[in-house]
Parts: structure tokens; C-alpha cells; sequence
């Protein structure tokens, strides 16, 4: 009888115990943010579309449209940014904000084209002046 | 009057009243008192000019009503401390544990022991037809007083057994405490940068979480943790002693006290018979009043 109850204090103890146990960090293992430089997932951009659409003016002129879309559903927690597009043809960088404010369906505007020219343009999530993992899209321009 | 224990003295009374015997050398801690009182027709009416008339009225008393047996006796009354258990040996024969002794007159040894205490040996003069009293204060024997100075070393050396322990149980506990509540802080420091890893959309941010602060929470953490183990680890150690000091303090027994002083008054009684085997004397005692 003695032995059982010091048993089961030990084991009430060693819950106790583990209760209290808290986990260590893996900082390696945290790649999960999309918006961290080394994030490890899924593409967050994929190309959307790709279009010449006129623009009225004056001046008119015609311009090409490159629509892309943020997969928003891999961000850990609802957030705005913006997108930092490479244009590794031309080497321009621009930031491409959410219009509307809250969509994550992108437009990357360009003026000079070729048609059935391949472009290929690299993308970073952004806030802040910093910029997270660069990803790389490519289209035929029409 | 104070008296030499274990050696035979013997203390004459006076026959007025209130007086005392004479002094002898006595230990510290040690007192005989006498005191006696005559009464009767025979002081009363011996002081004066009549003593003729008061011989001759004692004897015609004396053959009319009066046993010879009172008029041979006087009474002693023991006032011992300690008064509850004392016992005494008298004239080396009887052990009787009587308050007031009824004695024929003339010298009576007297052996007075109580537990815990020294025998006084002491012989009193008893005259007839007076009521005396005997004051004795029994010293505690040496072996009792060593006794009570290792029941003393045994109840310091016990708590000391006890209170160490408990206090260095104590104190590790505070420290295990302390490490667990430094442990849980870095802990939730840590869980607070996953939160904020987890929330955060500013990569800035998150490369300096990653960078600088998680790395120098999760040493603070292994460091809490490591601490927490060593003091839990000292207080299971601490603590398992302290039980074991318990047990082991309560199985301890106390010295116990091997009373001499009652083994030589036993032996007081004890006489040689005739074939030198010896024979046991108990002493019985009915008043007769």
C-alpha cells in the first residue's frame, strides 16, 4: 500500500514534471513564412496571364500586361504587401502594390515588347524595405 | 543540617521543642533537616518543683491506661523531595515507602533513595513519645545528570540531523522554483518569437528574429533549462535524504537511563544468611493506630 501511493506520487510528479516541459526551437526548421528569406514551401507566384491591353490617352498607345497571383492562402497570418518584380530582360526592378487593396491577383506592367518574345521576371514579397525569397515566373509575350 | 551521603551519620535530637541536631559535613545539594517536638504528660509536668508527685502520677497512669508500647515509640516524619516515589531502608532491613515512621526510641539508620537520585545514608536519634521530622533533599546522581547531558547532546545532534537536511531541502526547492519560473520565462520568450515568426510579414523583421534574437533566447533557455535540472536533480537528492534523515532519526532510540544508584539501593536489602547464599529482606509495614 505504501509502495502504491509512493508510486503514484512519483507519477504524479514526473506529470507535473512533463507538464512543465516546454519544447526548444528549431530555428532552421522556420521556412514556413513566405515573407522569410528562406522560405522552404510551396511557389507563391504563379502567372496568371499575359496581355496587350490599349490605353487611352492621349497619347494611345498599347502596352502588355503580365497578371500574376499571390497564393495568399500559404501566409501563416493575413497581411498586405508588395511585390518586388525583376524584369531580368530589361534589369528594371518596380513594386507592384495590391490593387485593390486586398487582392492578391497582381499587375506587372511593360512597355517594350516583342511579340513571341519569352519574358521572365523574378518576384519577392516586400515590406519595409526588405524583401523575402525570389521566385522566378516566365511567359511568351503575345 | 546537611549530611554526607553513603556514609552513616547519625543526628542527635534535641528534646525541646523546635530544636535541631547537630551539623554535619554534606554535599552540595544535599539537606538533612531535624526537627523534634516532646509531648506527653512527662514534659509537660517534668520541668517543674512536683517531680516526685509527677513520677508517681506517671506510673499510676502508666499501669492504669497507657499501652508500654506508646511510650516507647516516637514518630518520624520523612519530608523528601522528591515527595511522590522515595523510598527508604530502615536500619538497613525494611524498605518501606511511609511518609511518617512509627520507631522505638534510640539510633535508626535511615538509607533514603528516589529514582533519579542519590542514596542518603543517614541514622537518627528517636526518643520516645516525640514526633520528629526529617527533612532530605535526595541529589540527583552523576549517572542521572550524564544522562540528562546526553539526552541533551542526543536531541541537538537529532535536530541538527533533521533541521539540516530540511533546510538544505528548502533551499534547493527555492532554487528549483526559481530555475522552473526562469525556465517558463524563456520558454514563453521562446513561444512568443514562434508567434511572432508565425505573424510577422515583414521579412526584415523576421530576419533579425531569426538571426539575432531567437538565437540568444534559446540560449537563455538551454541555459534556464540546464539550471532547471541541476536544482531539480539537487532537490530530489536533498529531499531524499531529508526522509531518510527522518527515518533513520526516528528509528534512533534515546539514550536510556541505567539507574545505578537503584541497583546499590536494591542491593541494600540483600543480607548474608547463615549458609553465605543470602537471602532477600522485604520490608512490610501496617500502622497500627
Amino acid at each position: 500500500m505504501r509502495t502504491l501511493r509512493h508510486l503514484m506520487l512519483m507519477a504524479a510528479l514526473s506529470l507535473g514534471l512533463a507538464g512543465c516541459y516546454k519544447d526548444d526551437i528549431d530555428v532552421a526548421a522556420l521556412t514556413n513564412n513566405p515573407f522569410d528569406a528562406d522560405y522552404s514551401g510551396p511557389a507563391i507566384f504563379s502567372l496568371d496571364t499575359i496581355y496587350v491591353e490599349q490605353v487611352t490617352g492621349p497619347p494611345n498607345f498599347l502596352r502588355q500586361v503580365v497578371q500574376f497571383k499571390v497564393n495568399a492562402s500559404l501566409f501563416l497570418a493575413p497581411a498586405s504587401y508588395q511585390v518586388e518584380v525583376h524584369d531580368l530582360l530589361e534589369g528594371t526592378r518596380t513594386l507592384v502594390g495590391q490593387v485593390p487593396p486586398g487582392s492578391h491577383t497582381l499587375r506587372f506592367y511593360r512597355l517594350e515588347y516583342l511579340p513571341g518574345q519569352e519574358v521572365c521576371l523574378e518576384m519577392r514579397l516586400t515590406n519595409n524595405n526588405a524583401f523575402g525569397r525570389p521566385e522566378t515566373i516566365c511567359g511568351t509575350w503575345p | 543540617m546537611r549530611m554526607n551521603a553513603h556514609e552513616p551519620t547519625t543526628a542527635l535530637c534535641s528534646s525541646r521543642r523546635g530544636g535541631t541536631g547537630r551539623g554535619h559535613p554534606a554535599e552540595p545539594g544535599q539537606v538533612v533537616t531535624l526537627s523534634a517536638s516532646t509531648t506527653g504528660p512527662r514534659s509537660r509536668c517534668c520541668g517543674g518543683r512536683n517531680v516526685f508527685l509527677c513520677v508517681h502520677l506517671i506510673g499510676a497512669l502508666g499501669l492504669l491506661a497507657a499501652p508500654a508500647i506508646a511510650q516507647t515509640t516516637g514518630q518520624l516524619r520523612l519530608v523528601v523531595d522528591p515527595g511522590h516515589d522515595f523510598q527508604v531502608i530502615l536500619d538497613g532491613t525494611h524498605r518501606l515507602q511511609e511518609r511518617v515512621l512509627e520507631l522505638s526510641e534510640g539510633n535508626h539508620r535511615l538509607q533514603l533513595w528516589a529514582p533519579t537520585r542519590r542514596i542518603v545514608d543517614t541514622t537518627v536519634y528517636v526518643r520516645a513519645g516525640s514526633s520528629r521530622e526529617l527533612t532530605v533533599r535526595l541529589p540527583y546522581s552523576p549517572e542521572y545528570l550524564a544522562h540528562q547531558q546526553e539526552v541533551k547532546r542526543f536531541r541537538e545532534r537529532l535536530w541538527l540531523n533533521k533541521a539540516l537536511p530540511t533546510v538544505a531541502t528548502v533551499g534547493a526547492a527555492a532554487w528549483t522554483t526559481v530555475s522552473y519560473l526562469n525556465y517558463r520565462k524563456a520558454g514563453r520568450q521562446l513561444q512568443d518569437d514562434k508567434d511572432l515568426y508565425n505573424t510577422s510579414a515583414d521579412p526584415g523583421a523576421i530576419a533579425e528574429l531569426k538571426d539575432e534574437r531567437l538565437p540568444a533566447h534559446q540560449d537563455d533557455f538551454r541555459r534556464s533549462k540546464v539550471m532547471l535540472g541541476v536544482s531539480t536533480g539537487v532537490f530530489a537528492v536533498a529531499a531524499a535524504y531529508t526522509i531518510w534523515s527522518y527515518r533513520r532519526a526516528d528509528r534512533t532510540p534515546l539514550p536510556v537511563f541505567d539507574d545505578k544508584e537503584k541497583v546499590r539501593f536494591d542491593g541494600l536489602v540483600w543480607l548474608p544468611g547463615p549458609d553465605g547464599r543470602g537471602v532477600w529482606a522485604a520490608g512490610l509495614t501496617i500502622p497500627l493506630r
